[in-house]
C-alpha cells in the first residue's frame, strides 16, 4: 500500500529525477576532468618520449650508449632499449621487445606485461638501421585515472542513495496528508457533509487544494442546506393559510343543511386540503428527521416489543380490509435504535402493504431472532415492487 | 377586558394566551371565546408571566418562542411558583427533543405551529379537565357505563364488556374526558404513546371497533364521531 503509494507520489518520483539527473551531470563532469587531465598527461609524455628519441638519434650510433647512461640516470622514469636490426637486445634496460611494438615512431601505450608497470612506449628505427625503444613509466596517469572513476562510483552512488532516501523522506509527509485528506473525503461522501479536508497552513500546494476543495464544499453544503430549507420553508408557510383555508371551507360546509348539493362540494374542498396538509406534514416530518440526523436517541429497544404493537395497532383495520395480518414473534429480539422512529418506519411499511393488497391477502410482520443479529420483516403476497423500482423506493418523495 | 377581577367569581372559563404572533393570538382569542370561553392575549413574556402569576386563569397556552422571555422559561418560572395551571406549548418548531424540553420545563402539552383551531381547542379542554379530574380514582362511570381500572373489567348497564386491552384504554380515555372532543392525533398520544400521523383510518376503526362492543349491549350511541376532528362520548 505504501510502497505503491510511494512510487505515484509526484514528490518522490519528482525527487529521483533530480537525483538521476545531478548524477549524470557528476558524471558528465569527473568524465570531463579526466579525459582533460588524462589527455594532457598522455601528451605531455608523448612529446617527452619523441623528444628523448630525437637526442638519442641525434648522438648517432657511435654514442647512443653513452647517451642512454645519462638519460637513465636523469630521469628513472624512462627506460630505453636499443636493439640491431634483426632485433637482438644491444643495449638498454626496457622490458619491451621490438616486436611488441608497431616501428613507426608513434609513442603509444606498451602491451601490458606481468610485473611490469604500465607504460607508454615509442619505437623506431634509426637512420643507421638499428632499433631504438624509448619507454616511460605511467602509473601516475594510471593511478590518477584509477582515482578518478573511483571518485565516479562512489559520488554515483552517494548521490543515489541520498536522492532515494530524500524521495521517500519528501514524500512520507506529503502521502501521509493525502491519506488523511482521503479519509476526509470518504467521510463526506459517506454524508458527513460538515467534515472538510484538513489544512496544515503551511500554504502549500496540497493545502491550496485543500483550501480550493473546502470552499466548494461550503458552496455544496450552503445550496445544500438552501434547497432543504427552501423546501421546509415552503411546506412550513403554506401550511399555516392551507389550515385556515381548511377551517374555512369546513365552517362554510357546516352552514348548509345536510342534503345541500353545497355542503358535499365544501366537504370534497376540505378533504382535498385535508391530503395537502397530509402532503406538506410529510414534508416537514422527513425535514424534521434530517435535521434529527446524527443525534437520534439510540437505546436498546425490543423488536418484539415493536412489532407486537403494530400488529394490535394495524389488526382491525386489516380485519375491516379482509386482509389476514400475522405477527411471527421470536422472544426477546433487542437491538440498538431510535425505538419511536423503528415503529414510525414498520407502521408505514405496513401501512403501505394493506394499501397496495386486495381482500383475501395476507400481510405478516415478523421479529426473527437471526444469528447475526435481528431481522424485521414485513411481507404480503401482493404484486410487491417491480424489479426496476426497487432502487428507488428508498428515495425521497418517490411514488411508483 | 376587565383583568382585576377574580376568576373564581366568573362562570366563564379563563385562559390567557401569550403570543407574539397577533394573528395566531386573534384565531386563538375567536375559537375560544365561540366555546364559551373568557380569552386574555398578550403579546410579550414578561407580561404574560405577571399575569399568568395572578392565578385566575383555567388554561394557558404559551408561545414557545417570544421575542423576550423564553416560553422554557416561563413555563419553568410559574411551577417554581407553585402555580399549576395547566399550559399548553405552542411551537414553530416539531422536533421530538423540542416536545420533550417543553413538557420537562412544565408544558402540560405541546403542539406544533401551524395547527388546527379544533386540535388546540380540544388539547385545552382535555387540560383543564384533567387538572380538574380526580386523576387517581380507579372506578369510573359514565351514564350506564362502568369502568373498573384495577379488575380490568368494563360494564354497560351492568353487562360486561369484553375489551381488548387497547379498547380498555381507549374507553378510560373517553371516559375521562366525557362529552370532550378528541382529535384523533390526541387519541394516538395517549393510547399508544406515539406520535406521528398514523393515517386517517388507523384510528378510526379501533374506535369503530370498541362502538361495536357499545352498541352490541345498547344500541344507545354513546361514541360519536365529530367530523373533521375526531370523537366525543356522549349520553343523549
Amino acid at each position: 500500500m505504501l510502497s505503491s503509494g510511494l512510487w505515484r507520489s509526484a514528490t518522490f518520483r519528482l525527487t529521483l529525477l533530480f537525483g538521476a539527473v545531478f548524477a549524470t551531470g557528476i558524471a558528465l563532469l569527473l568524465s570531463l576532468v579526466y579525459a582533460q587531465t588524462a589527455g594532457y598527461l598522455t601528451r605531455r609524455v608523448d612529446r617527452a618520449l619523441i623528444a628523448e628519441a630525437r637526442l638519442l638519434e641525434r648522438s648517432g650510433p657511435d654514442f647512443i650508449i653513452r647517451r642512454f647512461r645519462q638519460e637513465v640516470a636523469r630521469d628513472p622514469l624512462n627506460s630505453l632499449g636499443l636493439f640491431s636490426a634483426s632485433g637482438e637486445k644491444v643495449a638498454g634496460d626496457t622490458g619491451l621487445r621490438p616486436s611488441d611494438l608497431n616501428l613507426d615512431g608513434r609513442p603509444r601505450d606498451a602491451p601490458h606485461r606481468p610485473g611490469a608497470a604500465p607504460s607508454q612506449a615509442l619505437g623506431e628505427r634509426t637512420p643507421w638501421g638499428e632499433i631504438l625503444i624509448v619507454e616511460r613509466d605511467t602509473r601516475q596517469l594510471v593511478a590518477l585515472r584509477r582515482i578518478i572513476v573511483g571518485a565516479l562510483w562512489w559520488s554515483g552512488g552517494a548521490i543515489a542513495l541520498l536522492g532515494l532516501v530524500s524521495a521517500v523522506a519528501l514524500s512520507l509527509r506529503p502521502l501521509a496528508r493525502i491519506a488523511a485528506m482521503r479519509r476526509a473525503s470518504d467521510a463526506i461522501s459517506a454524508g458527513d457533509f460538515a467534515r472538510r479536508l484538513p489544512v496544515t497552513g503551511s500554504g502549500d500546494e496540497l493545502d491550496e487544494l485543500a483550501q480550493i476543495t473546502n470552499r466548494m464544499m461550503d458552496e455544496a453544503e450552503r445550496l445544500m442546506i438552501e434547497a432543504r430549507t427552501v423546501g421546509q420553508g415552503l411546506a412550513h408557510e403554506l401550511r399555516s393559510p392551507l389550515t385556515r383555508l381548511r377551517a374555512m371551507l369546513d365552517h362554510a360546509g357546516a352552514s348548509f343543511g345536510a342534503d345541500d348539493p353545497r355542503r358535499r362540494l365544501l366537504e370534497n374542498c376540505v378533504a382535498e386540503a385535508d391530503t395537502l396538509l397530509t402532503r406538506f406534514q410529510a414534508l416537514l416530518r422527513i425535514a424534521a428527521l434530517e435535521a434529527r440526523g446524527r443525534r437520534t436517541a439510540i437505546e436498546r429497544v425490543s423488536l418484539s416489543d415493536i412489532v407486537e404493537q403494530i400488529a394490535e395497532l394495524y389488526a382491525p383495520l386489516a380485519a375491516d380490509l379482509g386482509i389476514e395480518l400475522t405477527a411471527h414473534v421470536d422472544e426477546g429480539v433487542v437491538i440498538h435504535g431510535d425505538g419511536e422512529l423503528l415503529f414510525e418506519a414498520v407502521s408505514n411499511l405496513v401501512d403501505n402493504a394493506l394499501k397496495f393488497i386486495d381482500a383475501g391477502g395476507h400481510v405478516a410482520v415478523s421479529a426473527i431472532r437471526d444469528p447475526d443479529g435481528a431481522r424485521l420483516e414485513v411481507s404480503d403476497d401482493g404484486p410487491g415492487i417491480p424489479e426496476a423500482e426497487r432502487p428507488l423506493v428508498t428515495k425521497r418523495f418517490y411514488r411508483g | 377586558m376587565d383583568f382585576a377581577r377574580n376568576g373564581g367569581v366568573s362562570a366563564l372559563p379563563k385562559l390567557l394566551t401569550i403570543e407574539d404572533d397577533a394573528a395566531t393570538a386573534a384565531e386563538i382569542a375567536r375559537e375560544m371565546s365561540g366555546r364559551g370561553f373568557e380569552v386574555d392575549c398578550v403579546e410579550d413574556g414578561e407580561e404574560g408571566l405577571r399575569r399568568a402569576a395572578t392565578n385566575t386563569y383555567d388554561a394557558i397556552t404559551l408561545d414557545r418562542l417570544l421575542p423576550d422571555l423564553d416560553g422554557l422559561t416561563i413555563a419553568s418560572s410559574l411551577k417554581e411558583k407553585g402555580i399549576l395551571t395547566p399550559i399548553l406549548m405552542i411551537s414553530a418548531l416539531d422536533d421530538v427533543d423540542e416536545r420533550v424540553r417543553g413538557l420537562r420545563a412544565g408544558g402540560d402539552d405541546y403542539l406544533t405551529k401551524p395547527f388546527d383551531l379544533k386540535e388546540m381547542a380540544a388539547r385545552v379542554e382535555v387540560l383543564i379537565r384533567r387538572r380538574n379530574a380526580d386523576r387517581k380514582s380507579l372506578r369510573l362511570e359514565y351514564a350506564d357505563l362502568e369502568l373498573d381500572l384495577v379488575a380490568q373489567a368494563a360494564r354497560r348497564k351492568g353487562q360486561d364488556l369484553r375489551l381488548f386491552p387497547k379498547e380498555r384504554q381507549l374507553l378510560e380515555l373517553f371516559m375521562r374526558n366525557p362529552g370532550q372532543v378528541l382529535t384523533r392525533m390526541m387519541i394516538f398520544e395517549s393510547v399508544w404513546g406515539y406520535r406521528f400521523d398514523p393515517g386517517t383510518n388507523l384510528i378510526d376503526v379501533h374506535v369503530r371497533a370498541l362502538r361495536q362492543k357499545l352498541d352490541a349491549v345498547d344500541p344507545a350511541p354513546l361514541v360519536h364521531t365529530v367530523r373533521g376532528v375526531g370523537y366525543c362520548l356522549r349520553a343523549e
